[in-house]
């Protein structure tokens, strides 16, 4: 996905006097890292033009459609933020950021169910909360995040992040704050109870036939 | 479903679902980052100080605890009363004393022995053994620090059982081990000498001699034992005492120095003993002064040789015939420099009641003699000891206006310091 023509490498923001521009900051995150812990404005723009892309990634295709997607990255960003100054690895910012994500997802998830939960009505009786359009989301797509609404977040995240992303069990392990084994246990039960349910949708079909 | 059929449905899903992932606006998201960057700033400013201080508190903390608990002197109990360092220790003839320190280590103060808790320290104590034996068990701990000082030796133990004897009219010293081992410093033994379980240390300093022996399992009594006196009861002063000291009067009324069995005074009996003394010949002394009789033997002396009896009687740990000498030394020879050092000998030997009669005697009789500064302390020690504390501030007021720098000041200070208990 190309963003440059929503504002990369443009101004971070109007100052007194003029206005701000990142300066190039090569591919050295560490050099990132010590410039938003300084208190560099343009440091900050910089790491955030660089890793949002990755972080919106996961965010949607673990979320898909949601009214919330934009403040669930703002809310990454923000909790990285606050945490640099604990960050002792910058060399390490991209999986760092990937963590602080999944650890963001897991408890708006987690919240979200409560509310559910709250209300006394089954999951899967209540549809996922006003999204925006997915029109351009395949069927099958509008199928998978039915389906993945049907999850536990532990096993929908790790179903996506070793899936979907490409992760290496050890880096989604990294990612999810978990063991590997732990994280293989819930990879094994999102997977099985993923194809169980998707066997049972019409929508996901041409997949599955072709997959036969 | 096959594991190849199976990574074929996750490959069209994570084709599907990144051609499907929309673009984010990235300009908004940058400044909504950078507002709240600017929002956070101070906060972080301030959590970043707030951390500083606190870490700083918690520091302190821990210092205060470290001290409180780590450093704090330990403490003993003598006759299951809780006692002061610096305060004077005493048995008679027939009974010993025992200390209970906090941290577990016991020191018995053997019959006939005197000496003092000199310092107490958070991992130990010093203690002076003044004349006579004392034994302990030291409670090992990790750097524990007990030194005994006995005469001019000093033994440092860090977790033992041990005895040490010191005879001041000899200079002899002893020290026996028999748990862990100690190191004894002084004349005669070389930079230091180590004494391990099962041996036994005796140092002569007028011949220099030091013998390194293996002992028996138990220890023996490393100085002779004291003759066991009747049970002993402080005897009036010449004079009555001052009511300028605001000493209370004596629990017990004495009575008058009592003379069993009277016998003509024998002037050449008189001269052999102390003839005997004199040469260092202290056995041989005792024994002449026996075979003659005491009574006989004390009306017999003037006022020097009753100071020398009683010297002699000391080192022997008879505390009985000590105080015979010294009160016989007062009434028959009163208003004399001797009968003067006698109050204050009597004042050493005495519980602390009849302790601080004794030395307000002799402030009131020698004010200005060589001994007031020791009285003035000891008065103050003694009357603190008894529970007098309202005497003991004012005793100590007096000292410190005469005696401001002196080793006797800071007891001072500390009892006009400390609260009524």
């Amino acid at each position: 996905m190309d963003s440059s023509h929503h504002g990369r490498g443009a101004a971070a923001g109007p100052t007194r006097g003029g206005e701000l521009r990142a300066l190039p900051f090569e591919d050295d995150d560490a050099a990132l890292v010590d410039g938003v812990r300084a208190g560099r404005v343009d440091a900050l723009a910089a790491l955030y033009d660089r890793h949002v892309d990755a972080i919106h990634g996961v965010v949607f295709r673990v979320l898909g459609p949601d009214r919330d997607h934009d403040d669930v990255v703002q809310d990454v960003f923000v909790r990285a933020l606050e945490s640099l100054p604990r960050l002792r690895d910058p060399s390490v910012l991209r999986s760092w950021l990937v963590g602080i994500a999944v650890m963001t997802i897991r408890i708006y998830l987690q919240r979200r169910r409560r509310q559910r939960w709250l209300r006394f009505l089954p999951s899967h009786e209540l549809p996922e909360p006003a999204a925006p359009s997915d029109d351009a989301a395949s069927d099958e797509l509008k199928e998978v995040w039915s389906i993945l609404a049907e999850l536990p977040p532990d096993e929908r995240i790790a179903l996506v992040l070793c899936r979907v992303e490409g992760l290496a069990l050890d880096a989604a392990a990294a990612a999810c704050a978990m063991s590997v084994a732990t994280l293989r246990r819930r990879l094994a039960r999102g997977e099985a109870k993923f194809l169980a349910r998707a066997a049972r949708r019409p929508g996901l079909s041409r997949w599955l036939e072709g997959a036969r | 479903m096959s594991t190849r059929d199976q990574e074929r449905v996750w490959t069209e899903w994570a084709r599907a679902a990144h051609e499907a992932t929309p673009p984010i606006d990235v300009a908004r998201g940058r400044q909504r980052l950078l507002e709240v960057q600017r929002a956070l700033a101070p906060r972080v400013r301030a959590r970043a100080r707030r951390r500083v201080w606190m870490a700083a508190a918690a520091f302190a903390a821990l210092l205060a605890i470290v001290r409180l608990v780590w450093l704090r002197p330990i403490t003993f109990e003598c006759g299951g009363v809780r006692a002061e360092a610096g305060a004077w220790l005493a048995t008679d003839g027939a009974s010993e004393l025992p200390l209970r320190f906090s941290e577990g280590t016991v020191v018995v103060l053997a019959a006939g022995s005197r000496g003092r808790v000199d310092e107490l320290r958070a991992r130990g104590a010093r203690m002076v053994l003044e004349r006579g034996t004392l034994q302990a068990h030291v409670t090992h701990r990790l750097r524990s620090d007990w030194r005994f000082v006995a005469g001019p030796f000093e033994v440092a133990v860090t977790g033992t059982s041990l005895e040490v004897g010191w005879d001041p009219v000899r200079e002899r010293f002893s020290t026996a081990v028999t748990e862990g081992a100690v190191k004894v410093m002084g004349p005669s033994v070389g930079s230091e000498v180590t004494v391990r379980a099962g041996e036994r240390c005796d140092v002569d300093v007028r011949t220099h001699a030091m013998q390194l022996t293996r002992s028996s399992p138990s220890l023996s009594p490393l100085l002779p034992p004291s003759p066991s006196p009747p049970p002993l009861e402080p005897v009036p002063p010449a004079s009555a005492p001052p009511a300028s000291h605001e000493v209370p009067p004596l629990p017990v009324k004495p009575g008058p120095l009592k003379h069993a069995h009277p016998r003509a005074p024998s002037v050449a009996s008189s001269a052999r003993w102390t003839r005997l003394e004199e040469q260092g010949r202290y056995d041989e002394a005792l024994a002449a002064i026996e075979a003659n009789g005491v009574d006989a033997t004390i009306a017999a002396a003037n006022d020097d040789e009753l100071l020398r009896l009683s010297r002699l009687a000391r080192a022997a740990g008879n505390v009985l015939l000590e105080q015979r000498a010294l009160l016989a030394c007062r009434a028959r020879f009163p208003h004399t420099a001797n009968a003067g050092i006698a109050a204050f000998e009597l004042g050493r030997t005495a519980a602390p009641a009849a302790a601080a009669r004794w030395f307000a005697v002799y402030l009131e009789e020698r004010p200005d003699g060589p001994l007031a500064e020791q009285a003035s302390g000891r008065l103050v020690e003694a009357l603190e000891l008894t529970g007098l504390h309202a005497n003991a501030v004012a005793a100590a007021q007096r000292l410190l206006a005469r005696f401001p720098n002196g080793p006797y000041a800071s007891t001072a200070r500390r009892v006009i310091g400390s609260p009524a208990k």
